[in-house]
């Protein structure tokens, strides 16, 4: 069974119970207690307080806290349900449910669509999709000339705006979803169907342990 | 020729290899009629981005690419592809269009590793190709990416996805 700490334990600001976030997501009280320790891995790398800073989340995905991306900042926002800043427990597992393998398909489209909707004005404007190819272009260290990103814009617009009203919806959205499902590819992470091999929970308990209040 | 892009840094000679028939008439006639599939934007931004994708936060080494983007032809592309296969003991199983199908020899740890390739197009001149294992182990497959397609491939990549975001 391994060392099993007697002090009581102390929870992430924002701790929910397993329990409570398996019920409510697409994983499991075992998953979401090896979540738990991914997070803390995570909430403790720059900054010790149990948050996920976007920092450290920059961190995580880059391992270079100072760089700077629009997707981080898009992904860190739609994590950051409660709108103040950082990512508690809470809402890292209820916005990773949505990666998970069995989360629905009408949940991961939703989601893309708010990535992309930059100023989150409900609809995917050229303009927004245009600062993102050139965004990714940045982030590549590629350079394509003006022209050339502008028949990317088009053409893509082309396929995906079908009322020709010069935005994407999220009727229409969902539509080009349907049609390419590979677009929403990246809303699937398999990782998290292994997630308890990975993270096992060093303390094996059959009952939820005591919460603080 | 003018050319309408470049890369940060670029130094070595822009220009692509010319390669000998070395798929059937029937495939080259074919390709050179059509360009590749179109890549939209977001099937673009969601591939090649690094800020997309998740998986980061879950795996410890820097995860290894298997999507490049080239400023050569689709025509290229394929045949290129197809003396990589040659080169490594891979025998090409179909060959149409932009996509193809390869499978090694001998047998792996899960059977033989079979890997397909695809080639699209993001706009004219810039082409994106995607590898995927089709069958096999994982290790041989990204193994076989990483060690044997990676170098093999260097002439005619412009960037593997994944690269540049390590600066500090």
């Amino acid at each position: 069974m391994g060392c099993f700490s007697s002090k009581k334990t102390k929870y992430t600001p924002g701790y929910e119970e397993p329990t409570v976030l398996a019920s409510e997501t697409s994983f499991s009280v075992s998953e979401v207690e090896a979540l738990y320790e991914l997070f803390k891995k995570l909430s403790r790398s720059i900054i010790d307080d149990g948050l996920i800073h976007k920092e450290e989340f920059q961190f995580a995905l880059f391992r270079n806290r100072n760089k700077k991306n629009l997707f981080v900042d898009r992904i860190f926002d739609l994590f950051d349900i409660k709108r103040n800043g950082v990512v508690d427990f809470g809402e890292f597992v209820r916005s990773l449910s949505i990666f998970h393998p069995d989360a629905p398909v009408s949940e991961k489209i939703a989601f893309a669509f708010k990535l992309y909707d930059l100023r989150q004005t409900g609809f995917i404007e050229r303009d927004e999709l245009k600062e993102m190819v050139v965004a990714l272009l940045h982030e590549s260290d590629l350079i394509l000339s003006e022209d050339y990103v502008e028949t990317i814009v088009d053409k893509t617009y082309t396929d995906a705006d079908t009322k020709g009203d010069g935005r994407i919806d999220q009727e229409e959205w969902k539509e080009f979803v349907l049609k390419n499902p590979s677009l929403i590819k990246n809303m699937t992470l398999p990782y998290l169907k292994d997630i308890t091999l990975a993270f096992p929970s060093f303390v094996l308990n059959s009952e939820v342990p005591d919460s603080e209040v | 020729m003018r050319v309408p892009w470049f890369s940060k840094g670029f130094t070595r000679s822009i220009s692509c290899p010319i390669l000998d028939d070395q798929v059937e008439d029937g495939q080259e006639i074919a390709r050179t009629k059509s360009p590749p599939p179109f890549y939209n934007a977001f099937e673009f931004i969601s591939s090649m981005s690094s800020g997309f994708d998740l998986s980061n936060l879950f795996e410890n080494k820097r995860k290894s690419g298997s999507l490049f983007t080239s400023k050569c032809s689709g025509s290229t592309i394929m045949a290129t592809l197809e003396t990589v296969a040659k080169t490594f003991n891979f025998r090409v199983v179909w060959s149409k269009g932009y996509k193809l199908k390869m499978e090694g020899e001998s047998e792996g740890r899960k059977g033989k590793l079979a890997v397909t390739a695809e080639v699209y197009e993001v706009a004219p001149e810039v082409a994106v190709v995607e590898f995927s294992k089709a069958a096999g182990d994982t290790l041989e497959y990204k193994k076989f990416c990483e060690e044997d397609a990676r170098p093999a491939l260097k002439d005619i990549v412009w960037s593997w996805q994944g690269e540049n975001n390590c600066q500090s």
